[in-house]
């Protein structure tokens, strides 16, 4: 049998992965409660990963696992609870392995990381015997915080950032160096030169401790600017060394991440085992294919020809299928991005010298790899700046009558084709005043403007480049270049982020992104003679206007839409393009995550499949483009973002929005059921928007590959299966209505007989755990039994990601 | 060891058994020697060897010299040139109040 080693090694890199990701969590988990089963499933990690790079000969990774399974086995026997400064030891030694695989290929690179820092390290740790009487961990870590807090020379930072080097702080015991003498540990100071630059050396006084009779511990530290790695420098010096801090790596001017995380990605990316550079070419051709079957669909519109028409239809169903699983091969769980942060929290809640605790949620939604990459920086800020600028240190938490350890919560969900994602603390919240007094004082706001500016503005002042209200420059925050670059990076993504917060209950970052880039459905429009297309997954329903529901509250216009009150904004005006000849006709209603409102236009064409191109961030006061759209016509076509539009006419804050919530509040917490009948049952579901019904000739519907779909306005909608529903006879009469949903971004069908009514009403449900989890449950109405869909979940069925199982009771 | 004191100067002299000795019983030699003389300015600490000293043993004079100068008594230290030398580029001067080279 030939033994496939490509196969077998990639297999390896992704289970190495997998273990030591694994490996990480339970080290995490430790630091809060170790327990025995935490040991087992540890040490059995590390013992299967030993075994597999016995089979490349990871003569490293060998020794390193086997010195870390001793080191666990000691700690297991001492029966005492991990202290913070052995979590430390255990997460140096995952790393350190995570880095070796990495560079299992290249045996010179896997040399310069070396292992016997790291080895020296858990030798130095795990001795029962104490060396000194430095060696408690209460005086480690007061050590590695109070070093992590040292301010070096700006001059050494700007060096390091001009030669692109790290900038390292290293400390060791001047007493623990075995035999080690005086010249000669000059004499390994002088070789660094090859690799940096020495810039500062000697006795860290204020951490030296004379008062123990054991004897006195004298830290020394040095202070490098270098092109090598730490872990690399410490194996050239060969001194035993206490820690190290980065507080310049090169990779800081982009992501703020270290080497070894990134390698961590770079694993995952293997398993896809096809180059991304590939899948990004499969995507732009997609693309083009998108725009060409559209021109396609255009012309043939205008031929009649059937039979054409006919293949159109089945090509046009194709192509969306076909763009639908390119982009699904981009997306990524969360999970890949978050699983690094508990870790993020931990060491930055250790450098402000505060307790953190992460807690997350909605890991495993996926989204597109290129979003993933792009939010990776500004999550990681975004959590940072919630340790150290929004806890508060354990003393002032218990004062204030809080946990000593403060939390933060990240989560994310899915909603209305966006991912929403929020984070938020449960520290001091914002200071309004102090931001507000910060801007003036640097000049970003005019006094004037500061003095009438709503609480949300002055909140949003802390995304003004420049602006940080710490008075102290750390190596986690104060230069004021964070939270403008999280605006510009989101908003490059066409996403939108918002922090809000009241001083002492915490504040929240809340983050809105699309799920995908590129192609996009869109609703093309015109307005007063401008061609622009507004995003399908932001609007509920297109209305005619008219004019006897339009009103005017407050100055504010507004329409009577199904007895609420729906603010409007005058594109027209608000694009600058009002022209008094022209009225606008409908009203597109759209919803974001804060909005939800009416955008008036002149015409309204079709909905259309678009190539997203980004556009340059022209008159950002202004802005109300998220990006241009390629159409099936070869034209440009602004895309309008509802979410800036909304911020854009103060929708938030107006009166009129106020108004219209008092009315959903009369209207009371009923809900709406769409009564319909397929052959000679009665079905309903509770309806989220008002869904569109339409009349459809039988030959409309269509069995694609699998499938059945119906062509509707150039679009090719499936339909949702009601396979289970069985016909009372053969001859059973066709269904005729068209029920048009949406639902994830996208369009759906649900075919009926017959429409009989809109209920408001609170149905009582039942529900049994044997049903499918495409049935709600069963209602009770006039005399007749009305089987409630789960739309959600039939969408779901169709789209193929769900077996039809029960919910509620066993597979 | 050799410990003498003369009004509020004491001098101490290591020899090769100290410079060789566990640094946690040097540093407990040491302070016993100091110990109860509160009107003691200052300590001049001399060390005679030719060759190398071991970083443990400067771990331990440094601490003493910091230690002293926290207490306001002067420490001097007196060394070969090229222990003297050492200490200097070694930035651990300054623990010191004054560093001489003797031979």
């Amino acid at each position: 049998m030939e033994i496939n080693l490509k196969e077998i090694r990639e297999s390896f890199i992704t289970t190495t992965h997998d273990l030591l990701q694994r490996s990480e969590a339970i080290a995490l988990e430790m630091e809060r409660a170790t327990s025995a089963e935490h040991f087992t499933e540890l040490l059995r990690a590390i013992h299967t990963l030993k075994g597999n790079a016995g089979i490349f000969e990871l003569d490293q990774v060998i020794r390193l696992c086997h010195a870390f399974e001793t080191y666990l086995e000691n700690l297991r026997q001492s029966g005492v609870a991990l202290t913070s400064n052995q979590i430390d030891v255990a997460l140096t030694v995952i790393d350190r392995l995570g880095r070796l695989v990495a560079v299992m290929d290249d045996r010179e690179q896997a040399a310069k990381i070396g292992i016997e820092d790291t080895l020296t390290l858990m030798a130095g740790k795990s001795s029962t015997v104490a060396p000194a009487a430095h060696a408690s961990a209460g005086s480690f870590d007061k050590l590695r915080a109070n070093t992590k807090k040292i301010k070096l020379p700006e001059k050494y930072l700007a060096d390091a950032q001009g030669k692109n080097r790290y900038l390292i702080f290293i400390v060791f015991d001047l007493g623990d160096q075995g035999d080690l003498t005086i010249q000669e540990l000059h004499r390994q100071l002088l070789p660094l030169h090859k690799v940096g630059e020495l810039l500062s050396l000697g006795v860290l006084r204020r951490e030296s401790d004379t008062s123990n009779p054991a004897g006195p511990f004298l830290p020394y530290f040095l202070v490098l600017s270098s092109t090598e790695r730490a872990e690399a420098l410490i194996a050239r010096l060969g001194l035993k060394v206490l820690l190290f801090h980065y507080f310049w790596e090169p990779t800081m001017a982009t992501v703020e991440m270290p080497d070894k995380e990134r390698s961590a990605i770079h694993v995952k990316e293997t398993h896809l085992k096809v180059h991304l550079e590939l899948l990004n070419s499969l995507i732009d051709i997609t693309g083009e294919i998108v725009l060409t079957r559209n021109a396609l669909v255009r012309r043939v519109d205008v031929q009649h020809d059937q039979a054409l028409a006919a293949f159109t239809k089945k090509l046009s169903y194709l192509v969306t299928d076909l763009q639908d699983k390119v982009m699904k091969t981009r997306l990524q769980a969360l999970d890949v991005l978050f699983h690094r942060f508990p870790r993020l929290i931990r060491e930055t809640a250790q450098q402000t010298q505060k307790q953190a605790e992460l807690f997350i949620e909605g890991g495993d939604i996926e989204i597109d790899k290129a979003i993933i990459d792009e939010i990776a920086d500004p999550l990681v800020h975004i959590l940072r700046n919630a340790v150290d600028h929004g806890l508060e240190s354990s003393t002032e938490r218990l004062a204030l009558g809080k946990s000593a350890k403060g939390s933060v919560y990240l989560r994310a969900r899915s909603r209305e084709g966006n991912i929403v994602i929020t984070v938020a603390d449960d520290g001091k919240g914002l200071d309004l005043d102090h931001i507000r007094k910060t801007a003036i004082a640097k000049g970003l706001i005019a006094r004037e403007k500061a003095a009438a500016a709503t609480p949300a503005e002055i909140a949003d002042y802390l995304f003004l480049p420049g602006l940080s209200t710490k008075s102290e420059v750390t190596t986690i925050s104060g230069r004021g270049v964070g939270m403008d670059v999280v605006r510009t990076n989101i908003s490059k993504l066409g996403g939108s982020v918002e922090i809000t917060g009241e001083q002492g209950k915490g504040s929240t970052v809340v983050i809105v992104i699309p799920q995908t880039l590129s192609i996009l459905t869109c609703l093309h429009v015109d307005i007063s003679g401008f061609r622009c297309v507004i995003p399908r997954q932001n609007i509920v329903e297109v209305v005619t206007i008219d004019a006897g529901r339009l009103k005017n509250i407050q100055n504010k216009e507004v329409y009577e839409l199904r007895e609420r009150l729906l603010p409007l904004v005058d594109t027209g005006e608000l694009l600058e393009l009002k022209d008094e000849e022209k009225t606008a006709s409908y009203i597109v209603v759209v919803r974001t995550e804060k909005y939800h409102f009416g955008l008036k236009i002149h015409a309204v064409f079709d909905t259309e499949e678009v190539v997203v191109k980004s556009i340059p961030q022209y008159g950002q006061d202004r802005q109300v483009f998220s990006g241009a759209a390629i159409m099936g016509d070869g034209q440009v076509a602004p895309i309008l973002d509802a979410a800036l539009i909304g911020k854009q006419a103060q929708l938030q804050s107006n009166a009129v929005e106020k108004l219209e919530m008092r009315k959903v509040k009369e209207i009371g917490a009923s809900l709406q059921y769409l009564l319909f009948r397929i052959y000679d049952r009665k079905f309903a579901f509770r309806m989220v928007s008002q869904p569109r019904i339409e009349s459809i000739a039988p030959d409309k519907i269509e069995t694609v590959v699998d499938r059945q779909v119906v062509h509707y306005r150039n679009e090719v909608i499936p339909i949702l299966s009601m396979a289970f529903v069985q016909t009372a006879s053969t001859d059973a009469p066709p269904l005729t209505n068209l029920i048009i949903l949406q639902g994830d971004g996208r369009r759906y069908g649900l075919l009926a007989s017959e429409i009989l009514d809109i209920l408001t009403d609170t149905l009582a449900l039942r529900r049994e755990k044997t049903d499918r989890a495409e049935i709600e449950g069963y209602a009770i109405l006039e005399e007749d039994t009305v089987i409630v869909l789960n739309i959600e979940e039939l969408m779901r069925v169709t789209r193929g990601e769900a077996a039809s199982l029960p919910t509620g009771g066993a597979a | 060891m050799n410990f003498f004191r003369k009004k509020s100067v004491a001098y101490i002299t290591l020899d090769a058994q100290d410079i060789a000795a566990e640094s946690r019983r040097l540093w407990a030699d040491l302070q016993f020697a100091l110990e109860g003389h509160k009107e003691i300015t200052q300590v001049t600490l001399k060390i005679f060897d030719e060759g190398d000293i071991p970083l443990k043993l400067v771990s331990v004079i440094v601490s003493m010299a910091l230690k002293l100068k926290d207490e306001s008594v002067r420490c001097e230290f007196v060394g070969t040139p090229r222990v003297v030398q050492m200490l200097r580029r070694l930035n651990m001067a300054s623990a010191f109040a004054q560093l001489t080279e003797a031979n």
